[in-house]
């Protein structure tokens, strides 16, 4: 463990043989909320794992934050285990689920397959858009002749302050 | 130390261990980080990766050079542990995002193109005609 | 069903500490609390069968040597049902222009002089027939902004069109209006409950902070509200037997760090607004908001604390007797006591963006989520699918910003989530990655929104173990089941 330059750095060894490389780096990945981490070999049989904190800690609170690693350690390498032993039962299962979709949802049917709308849904569409343009011609018609807006309310906030 | 500053080139370096470092995860760092800062790789010897970074903006103080190699290394470590991922459970993922998106993409009974053409052309000329008759943009006001 | 043999006496599971207890979880969406002996047990194999506990994680799936294949296939389809359908959540915004000036607004509100940026008759036209085109069941508007109201027209328009087009169609269609509420009025009201449209509004709490957050001139945005969400729920009520499909409004609390002191008032602020509940959402560095986070913006620990006060605080209003829901929290409760999904789309495995919903912005642009279009409104298409007007459904289907939101937001993705306790449970945004963080994946150990779902679980977990404090959590449930629209 060493202390440099005002940031704290602590370093951890760690066997290969207890512990697959991939759990090694998943613990380290896991300290990045507080820490930079660096993964080194040494041989091929110990890995050592050194994590730069940001906030400056020292003495006990390095020590505490090794003991941290290695219970972490091996919370990881049990869960690794636990998932890597599965793996088969988990995509089978999810295979299985995959096959069948769920009963409460079928594809929309619909009895027209046409591409096109048909004459009478034309008509009724031109109707509402007839509707929609004549409405915004009477607002566009009302804004060019003098309301009265007593209150304020058509005016938006920056008309009111003077921004634009 | 994890990292070497030299202030006086105002670049930033890590050396990354390729026993625990997959070439394709330090590649894809240097690709994410490529809007943060120029990287390259120098000086690498047998087994390792040495990457040198610079800030592609900015002042090169000590504290930006080492948050930023610092982040370099975060970055590689999290794509490392993502090729790791896949390989634990690539199968899985295929299957769901398969399913995901083949359902999303299949289109619905009366899939059509948006508009067809001759109607969209109709629809701009009334589009047209309904901007000019209203004198300006469309709008919509409190009744 | 026969299935692969067992190589390890524990089913795939997943495990976190939680005050003193072991809690266990897995791909189906059990759970369990374990005792410290209890784990070791598990972990060795070492269970009694017959025994209570052994029959209980045997029937939940987290025993290996005894899985029931079928079961646990049939629960995942359930709790994954949206992984069949495709979007059904469609955000039409109207227009950008708003007559307020939100400290947080992400929805990048321009002014209301700039009316350019309303949507035409025919992008609204384009954007329902690019809804339909699409293959979900159940296909809910959802008009945003900007302030929707200030389109009216266009809006109206969306609303009948898309009615209209549905009577051949025989979609589940819903609509849903978010407004200020400032520009309502009883002919606007009337066409609204005429057309089964229901209204949320924005409320972020007490006058005071609702005007503070939400300035609109020196008028007071709050009392507005009120007044409009007391009507819309005067004229539920007033019609009975009812008609139609009517609905109780709904607000939405955004939390800005002016909120967070002021828990309870928020809270009190919607009992006497005469509201069934309320949403406590936290802000996200996204769009507009990323630019002032440093004003408004506040940290995982400083949200969590705020969101554990709140909702303690309802959870003993709700016993002592006045119902009184957190829509959050009742979402995620949906997901960790029924295993089912409620179509909370932030919440889900891939994310909703792209495959659940889709934002059609006022220039025919669409986007993957609303997130994606506020991102588009500082500059960064990065989260553009295509336009209604010169592509087709299958053609926004196959941009890449729908496929890779798709791919990073998938939790077996994710180093940190495919390993994680609440991964049956949680989802992850890659809008909110690629803004915060730079990268659609991210990097989930200094991930913000990671960091407040997992103080959230962790807090809900907590009070689920508690059993008077589960039967609010599950109250919840019931109602919500009770009260479809009428």
């Amino acid at each position: 463990m060493a202390k440099i330059n005002g940031q704290s750095e602590v370093t951890i060894a760690v066997g290969l043989r207890e512990f697959p490389m991939e759990v090694v780096r998943f613990t380290a990945y896991l300290f990045m909320d507080r820490a930079d981490p660096l993964i080194a070999l040494e041989g091929k049989r110990r890995a050592r794992v050194t994590l730069r904190l940001r906030a400056a800690v020292a003495g006990k609170r390095l020590a505490l934050e090794k003991a941290a690693f290695l219970k972490e350690l091996e919370a990881q390498r049990f869960q690794w285990d636990v998932l890597r032993k599965n793996r088969s039962i988990q995509e089978f299962i999810v295979r299985q689920a995959l096959q069948q979709p769920p009963a409460a949802a079928p594809a929309p049917e619909s009895g027209n397959s046409d591409l096109e709308l048909s004459q009478e849904e034309e008509r009724e569409l031109d109707r509402l858009i007839a509707e929609v343009e004549e409405t915004l011609a009477k607002e566009a018609k009302g804004r060019a002749g003098k309301k009265k807006d007593p209150l304020g309310i058509r005016k938006t906030w920056e008309e009111a302050h003077g921004r634009a | 130390m994890i990292w070497d500053i030299d202030l006086e080139s105002g670049e930033a370096s890590v050396t990354l261990c390729r026993g625990a470092y997959e070439r394709e995860a330090v590649a894809m760092t240097v690709k994410l980080w490529a809007r943060r800062a120029r990287c390259r790789e120098a000086g690498s010897k047998a087994g390792f990766f040495r990457i040198v970074l610079r800030p592609a903006g900015g002042p090169a103080t000590r504290e930006t050079l080492q948050a930023l190699a610092g982040g370099f290394l975060c970055e590689a470590l999290n794509q490392q542990c993502r090729l790791d991922t896949v390989k634990l459970n690539g199968n899985v993922q295929k299957l769901i995002l398969t399913q995901a998106l083949y359902s999303a993409q299949k289109a619905g009974e009366r899939s059509r193109a948006a508009v067809s053409p001759a109607r969209a052309e109709r629809l701009a000329r009334e589009a047209r005609g309904m901007m000019r008759k209203s004198g300006g943009r469309a709008n919509g006001r409190s009744a | 069903m026969a299935g692969p043999k067992p190589s390890a006496a524990a089913a795939p599971f997943f495990v976190r500490r939680l005050g003193g207890k072991y809690l266990v979880t897995n791909e189906w969406g059990y759970h369990h609390f374990l005792s410290g002996r209890s784990f070791a047990k598990l972990r060795a194999g070492g269970l009694r069968p017959g025994s209570g506990e052994w029959e209980e994680l045997q029937r939940k799936g987290f025993i290996g040597t005894h899985l029931d294949f079928q079961g646990l296939a049939r629960d995942f389809r359930i709790k994954n049902n949206f992984l069949w359908s495709g979007p059904s959540l469609h955000i039409f915004v109207t227009t950008l222009r708003c007559n307020h000036a939100c400290l947080y607004c992400q929805s990048s509100a321009v002014a209301g002089s700039r009316r350019g940026t309303n949507m035409s008759v025919k992008a609204a036209r384009a954007s329902v027939d690019m809804m339909f085109s699409g293959p979900s069941r159940n296909l809910t508007i959802e008009f945003q902004g900007g302030e929707p109201l200030l389109n009216w027209p266009v809006v109206s328009f969306v609303v009948r069109y898309a009615r209209r087009r549905n009577e051949s169609d025989s979609r589940n269609l819903t609509l849903s209006l978010v407004t200020n509420l400032t520009l309502m009025d009883s002919d606007k009201l009337d066409f609204l409950q005429e057309h089964e449209v229901s209204i949320c509004a924005s409320l972020d709490g007490p006058a005071a902070l609702h005007d503070r957050n939400r300035p609109w001139g020196r008028k007071s945005s709050h009392a507005v509200a009120l007044r409009w969400l007391r009507e819309i729920e005067r004229r539920r009520l007033a019609e009975a037997p009812p008609k139609r499909r009517i609905f109780k409004p709904s607000t939405l609390m955004t939390t800005s760090r002016y909120s967070l002191p002021f828990w309870r008032q928020i809270v009190d602020a919607h009992l006497d607004a005469g509201l069934e509940g309320v949403f406590l959402r936290p802000l996200s560095p996204i769009g507009y908001a990323k630019r002032v986070w440093g004003e408004i913006g506040y940290g995982a620990r400083e949200y969590v604390d705020f969101y554990r006060r709140a909702l303690d605080y309802i959870l003993e209003i709700n016993l002592r007797g006045r119902p009184f829901v957190e829509r959050m929290a009742a979402m995620l409760a949906m997901k960790i006591l029924r295993r089912n999904d409620p179509n909370f789309l932030d919440c889900r495995s891939p994310c909703g963006a792209g495959i659940g919903q889709l934002a059609y912005n006022y220039d025919g642009d669409v986007y993957t989520c609303d997130e994606g279009r506020m991102v588009a409104q500082q500059g960064d298409r990065s989260f553009r699918v295509g336009n209604v007007f010169t592509h087709t459904y299958q053609d926004l289907a196959a941009s890449p910003a729908w496929r890779g939101c798709c791919l990073a937001s998938l939790l077996d993705a994710q180093p940190a989530c495919s390993r994680c306790a609440y991964k049956p449970y949680c989802g992850v945004c890659p809008v909110y990655n690629y803004e915060a963080q730079g990268s659609l994946w991210g990097c989930l150990p200094r991930n913000m929104h990671c960091q407040v779902f997992r103080g959230i679980f962790d807090l809900l977990f907590e009070r689920l173990a508690v059993p008077r404090y589960r039967g609010v959590f599950a109250s919840w449930l019931d109602r919500s089941r009770k009260e479809a629209p009428q």
